[in-house]
């Protein structure tokens, strides 16, 4: 028993190892450049370490305001012990999201075993998260998303466990680490109260108080959502435009057959239309070509030539729900209510389907996948060949398929690791900014002898980077009024604006832009890709 | 006749009402979306992963991008692209959806030979929709076996309270409205 446990314990340690080192390994060029987020999680948080201000001057924030689209607070502070132990830096910014990553990964662990008493369970479920290309894709970024999803996993944990009091203020914090978690953990501890509400009802008297301060300290948060800055955001990127449904049905009219066209002006009412579109984007996370094939479009949230998650696991997960028999109820009802409620965040929000906003569907489907591989690797051979008279041969053949799965899944964790460590870093060097690094150091080589330093502004934001890699004093760039426009010699320019009257100046241009001044030199990606060019505008002929 | 198998000859019949309503407004559809793999794209795809591989050695850089491996992964992302949760309710609807989800779950579970062949043809529709650059046959094909193969759970459904019956029925037709445009199989839909 005691040599059983020590090898499950020996299991553990080693899935945890590859959690750590496919979180860790090369995290501060993989992925490559620095995203803008992760650029201003990380200056704001270099912000605070140095003046307890933000980089727009508040005290202590609550509520970061970032590039106006308004952050929530805990990556920010999770980052400043992060930089004062690593400097400024890409390793810095992605430090504390690789740690709570693997984390998730120990922390999934005991929350299975918790749910199953079944360590074998466990264990398979536990893989499955810590080789998650979903999962390791955004631990190995500054995303907030993973600490939100560590925060709802280890809040679930403890409810298990009856630590109601951490447990409730675990969940508060988690709302307060990214914005799909204030709607999906109020949902998530709704739903875990009325599942264990038997066992919860002869406790009430010590939940309810904890309940309710937990929900006192949701007010900032609440005043927060429905206040203008709040609600920005969302507004943004809402799936739900009141013009879009007139056009939507003056199309309709137009397009569709006589007899139904008197259809529209009783479909194309507002909350019936949005419920429709509502419907689509739920069901865009549940496709299999999401999940299995192609993943994410956007390059930061996925591997774009797999899945979100790997194609071997479509095997165990319709495996999984011939399995599902063998949990205790509360179990599969939590698990199943994770899976269902799991996409609900980015049903309001374009575009869809949405890796990052719904993290969060990942553990769902590593616990299922888990469940149907433990469930595949002792029991199938009953359950597809259980007549006697064919045991000997049933045995071979089922042994066989388990052989070839196993090969194939291997095979398929093998190019993942490729596509991970080998392409991903040339092939989406610009979903991550990458070259703004080495924009920074060329600009520092020349900047000098400069009295003007114009950089375009195509990518936006690029001020950030400018702080960002040259450590810029923030008390500084609050004092002299910094904006995303200019600070400092530094003004951010789109290609059309004039250069040519300002008198002598260093300009940072893109690579395609035609420059009418003296060429200084280039500046490529870390996959050799020619970004931008520095030229000497009005300089002596 | 008995009162199940009334029950049960009517959600045949609004099942089969529902899918007729579904496949007329397809005729508006002047062009079907391909779920058509080019051979090319294969060799295209090789190229391009071979090519992203720099200093990578030959040997290896072909373990993971060949032929092979290349021609199984476009193939299931044709057929994956086929299994899509809202092509496959644009095309049966929410009941059609529960209806077929119902009929996969009983094939396995009885494992009955008919059900199995049933099952087997859909797959055939499937790799037949894969295979041929006939996007409209294609489609065709595949939508009348789900739908035929849907309407073997019929027996399961019956089961169902009327009431959610009548409201999966009232949401499929709503649906069915609605995604009008046939957005996820039909590029181009227009009537004169």
């Amino acid at each position: 028993m005691g040599l059983k446990l020590n090898f499950k314990l020996v299991v553990l340690v080693s899935i945890i190892a590859i959690a750590i080192v496919l979180r860790f390994y090369k995290l501060g060029t993989n992925p490559p450049g620095l995203y803008w987020d992760e650029a201003v999680f990380g200056y704001d948080a270099y912000s605070i370490l140095k003046t307890g201000h933000d980089h727009h001057g508040r005290f202590l924030p609550l509520f970061f305001e970032s590039f106006g689209d308004w952050k929530l607070p805990v990556y920010h502070y999770l980052l400043v012990p992060s930089i004062a132990i690593w400097g400024l830096n890409e390793f810095a910014v992605r430090f504390p999201s690789a740690l709570l990553g693997t984390l998730t990964v120990l922390i999934f662990y005991f929350l299975v075993k918790k749910l199953t008493n079944n360590l074998n369970l466990s264990l398979f479920c536990t893989l499955f998260l810590a080789v998650s290309p979903w999962h390791i894709q955004f631990s190995r970024g500054g995303f907030e998303s993973t600490t939100g999803l560590f925060l709802v996993i280890f809040g679930l944990y403890l409810f298990l466990k009856k630590y109601f009091t951490f447990s409730f203020l675990i969940f508060a914090l988690s709302m307060y680490s990214y914005h799909a978690y204030r709607i999906f953990t109020p949902l998530l501890v709704t739903l875990a109260l009325l599942i264990y509400w038997p066992k919860i009802k002869v406790k009430i008297t010590r939940v309810l108080p904890v309940l309710v301060f937990s929900i006192v300290l949701l007010i900032p948060l609440i005043i927060f959502t429905f206040s203008p800055q709040g609600r920005a955001r969302a507004i943004s990127q809402s799936a739900f435009k009141g013009s879009d449904t007139e056009a939507k049905r003056i199309d309709y009219d137009q397009k569709s057959k006589k007899p139904l066209r008197f259809l529209s002006k009783y479909l194309y009412h507002e909350p019936l239309y949005y419920s429709y579109l509502a419907t689509k984007a739920y069901l865009d996370h549940f496709s299999p070509f999401f999940l299995f094939s192609r993943g994410d479009q956007i390059g930061r949230h996925s591997q774009v030539d797999m899945g979100q998650i790997y194609l071997f696991e479509a095997i165990f997960i319709t495996a999984s729900f011939f399995a599902l028999r063998i949990l205790q109820k509360d179990a599969k009802k939590l698990m199943l209510a994770f899976l269902i409620i799991s996409p609900i965040p980015a049903i309001i929000v374009l575009p869809t389907p949405h890796a990052y906003r719904t993290l969060q569907l990942l553990i769902p489907l590593a616990f299922l996948s888990g469940l149907g591989a433990y469930y595949f690797y002792n029991k199938s051979s009953y359950y597809f060949y259980n007549k006697s008279s064919y045991y000997l041969a049933t045995v071979t053949r089922s042994n066989i398929i388990k052989i070839c799965v196993a090969g194939f899944a291997i095979y398929f964790f093998i190019s993942y690791l490729h596509l991970l460590f080998v392409h991903y870093p040339i092939k989406f060097g610009r979903d991550w900014q990458d070259g703004y690094r080495q924009l920074v150091k060329k600009l520092e080589l020349f900047q000098n002898e400069y009295k003007l330093v114009y950089v375009t502004n195509i990518d936006q934001v690029p001020y950030i980077y400018l702080l960002f890699y040259q450590k810029y004093d923030p008390l500084k760039f609050v004092q002299e009024s910094g904006t995303k426009r200019t600070f400092d010699k530094y003004v951010f320019v789109s290609p059309e604006e004039d250069k040519y009257n300002q008198g002598r100046l260093l300009y940072a241009a893109p690579s395609w832009e035609k420059v009418d001044g003296k060429w200084l030199a280039a500046v490529d990606d870390s996959a050799g890709r020619h970004l931008f060019s520095l030229w000497e505008i009005n300089g002596q002929k | 006749m008995d009162k199940s198998k009334l029950k049960r000859a009517l959600v045949v019949f609004v099942l089969i009402v529902l899918f007729s309503f579904r496949l007329w407004q397809t005729t508006g559809c002047q062009k079907f979306k391909s779920f058509y793999l080019n051979p090319q794209a294969v060799t295209i795809k090789v190229e391009e992963d071979v090519g992203t591989d720099r200093g990578v050695d030959r040997n290896i850089s072909r373990f993971f991008h060949n032929k092979y491996q290349s021609r199984f992964v476009l193939t299931v992302q044709s057929m994956t692209s086929m299994l899509d949760a809202r092509l496959l309710t644009d095309v049966l609807g929410p009941l059609g959806v529960l209806a077929f989800a119902v009929s996969v779950y009983t094939t396995i579970k009885t494992k009955k030979i008919l059900g199995i062949l049933h099952f087997f043809i859909v797959f055939l529709a499937v790799l037949f929709a894969t295979f041929t650059p006939y996007a409209k046959q294609g489609f065709y094909l595949w939508a009348v076996a789900l739908y035929s193969f849907s309407l073997r759970s019929s027996k399961t459904i019956v089961k169902l309270p009327t009431w959610l019956i009548l409201l999966l029925v009232v949401a499929t037709f709503w649906y069915f409205s609605f995604s009008w445009q046939l957005e996820s199989f039909c590029h181009d839909i227009f009537f004169n």
